[in-house]
């Protein structure tokens, strides 16, 4: 029994590893992965965009590097995860948690696609890690270590320091008489201090924090709760029903643990509960799951086949397994992917042209010529190549020469 | 040493707040209102020209009789693309 447990976890773990490397090159880039990928974002401090340029630097200007930051990171936080766990869990469970974490299909997508929730999430679990470690009698190497990671964690999304943040407050709370003496209290405060040097010379770091933190998405509270599950079905279906059960295994936890998982649950609630990329982090909610089926009569021999089964059925190979229940992004090729050559053939002599419709930035990752947003622009007199996205557009250009036209797509000369 | 670390610490933060230190004076314009209501105004401006805004950076701010400045750096940046800087500028007349 022990031994078909051993192998169901390593099969799990190494399927997990095998669906963050495929498909890769399915989905069109999106629009924030070309803003990441070309460093372009002002909402975000500087350090996860800094890894995607040097990957492009690395493996060239082509999807595969751009998300291989992801894939990498991915991959890595499973170690991660393993070790940190095992700060107050034996080695089954903390193999348990790496499959159940390996499986996870948040987890999976976010590792194949350029955002920087993975990036985040890495650095975010190696903090708590090196934090938990360093209150077990670090040395003098992980109290810098710590620092590090803190920093680096404050760096990569502007809501990237509220984890270092909360863990000092909790370790003032903690150290109460005492703080002043306490080199883990200074550690942490001084990790802030190049973020928030950041955020007050950058406006739109702080730009962002006031468009996300309630009013972009404009919903009340039961609607923004509403909206929330939505997304953490259409993402993990099954694995969704795990969430309320973990929060039985959640009582055993220690506070830094607690307010770990309590951010990444209010995070998406807080900034948009129509962004997916916040369910990435939901894949700590493995640890209490692992934590409630070791206490439980339940084995790992029933849940890990199930978790098998749910992420193939969302996330894998899609030329194996394409069906109804398959994430959106992998129903089909992309369409960028599909006929970006042709429409960057038909403009090949054009140095800009004006793109009406919606102008996402994988317009400046797929186009060859300058691309200028015509949204707000004065068009009445305007001449030039037009990129049409909206079908609904065209009827103004009635009177230019068309270049190109498909499904999605008109190229007008006027 | 057994506070080597926070030693380190202390030195290392002064070395990450560096940049942001320097962009500091960059902020002082911002104190004065009227810059703060001209600054959405300016970004409008550019929009109006088709610019990518995220492809902007503020360089400096200019006061003139009756109008504020904004200059920015202007780099459009693609996948197969890295124009070299260019600097436009758009003002906003001030109301008195």
């Amino acid at each position: 029994m022990r031994n078909i447990e051993t192998l169901l976890l390593w099969l799990g773990i190494l399927g997990g590893i095998t669906l963050r490397c495929i498909d890769i090159s399915v989905p069109d880039v999106l629009t924030d992965e070309a803003q990441f990928g070309l460093g372009t974002s002002a909402a975000h401090p500087p350090l996860g965009m800094a890894f995607f340029r040097a990957a492009l630097m690395m493996g060239g200007s082509n999807i595969l590097a751009l998300r291989s930051v992801s894939i990498v990171l991915g991959i890595l936080f499973l170690p991660l995860l393993y070790l940190l766990v095992r700060e107050w869990m034996d080695r089954r469970g903390a193999l348990l948690v790496t499959a159940l974490g390996s499986l996870f299909p948040s987890a999976i997508l976010f590792s194949r696609l350029a955002f920087l929730s993975m990036t985040q999430l890495f650095f975010w679990t190696l903090f708590v890690l090196l934090f938990l470690r360093v209150k077990n009698n670090g040395s003098e190497k992980e109290k810098i270590a710590l620092f590090l990671a803190a920093v680096a964690s404050s760096s990569i999304k502007f809501q990237g320091f509220v984890i270092p943040f909360l863990f000092l407050a909790g370790r003032m709370m903690e150290k109460r008489g005492s703080v002043l003496r306490d080199d883990v209290s200074w550690i942490l405060l001084l990790s802030l201090v190049p973020i928030a040097l950041y955020d007050l010379t950058h406006p739109g770091v702080l730009a962002s924090v006031l468009l996300y933190g309630g009013s972009a998405d404009a919903l009340g509270l039961i609607d923004r709760f509403m909206e929330l599950f939505s997304v953490w079905w259409n993402i993990l279906v099954f694995a969704v029903l795990l969430l309320p059960l973990s929060l039985l295994g959640c009582t055993r936890l220690r506070w830094e643990m607690h307010v770990f998982l309590g951010w990444v649950l209010l995070q998406g609630f807080l900034f948009g509960p129509s962004h997916e990329y916040y369910v990435t982090d939901l894949v700590l909610f493995v640890i209490p799951i692992a934590m409630l089926i070791a206490r439980s009569q339940v084995s790992s021999i029933v849940v890990l086949p199930l978790m098998m089964m749910n992420a193939i059925l969302l996330l894998g190979p899609s030329f194996l397994v394409r069906s109804s229940w398959t994430n959106p992004l992998y129903q089909q090729e992309g369409y960028w992917n599909l006929h970006a050559e042709e429409i960057n053939n038909v403009l090949k002599d054009q140095d800009h042209v004006i793109v009406l419709g919606d102008a996402g930035h994988q317009l400046r990752w797929y186009m060859n010529p300058e691309i200028l947003v015509g949204k707000d622009m004065d068009l009445s007199a305007q001449t030039g190549v037009f990129l049409l996205l909206d079908p609904s557009i065209a009827v103004p250009f009635a009177d230019g020469k068309k270049l190109y036209n498909d499904e999605q797509t008109r190229i007008i000369v006027r | 040493m057994k506070r080597k670390g926070l030693s380190v610490c202390i030195i290392l933060t002064i070395f990450f707040s560096i940049p942001s230190l320097l962009l500091l004076p960059n902020i002082a314009p911002f104190l004065s209102s009227d810059v703060r209501s001209a600054a959405p105004k300016a970004i409008s401006m550019l929009r109006r020209e088709g610019a990518w805004i995220v492809n902007a950076e503020l360089d400096h701010i200019e006061h003139h009789e009756e109008e504020i400045c904004f200059v920015w750096t202007y780099r459009y940046r693609s996948r197969t693309t890295n124009s070299p800087p260019a600097l436009r500028t758009t003002c906003i007349h001030e109301k008195h």
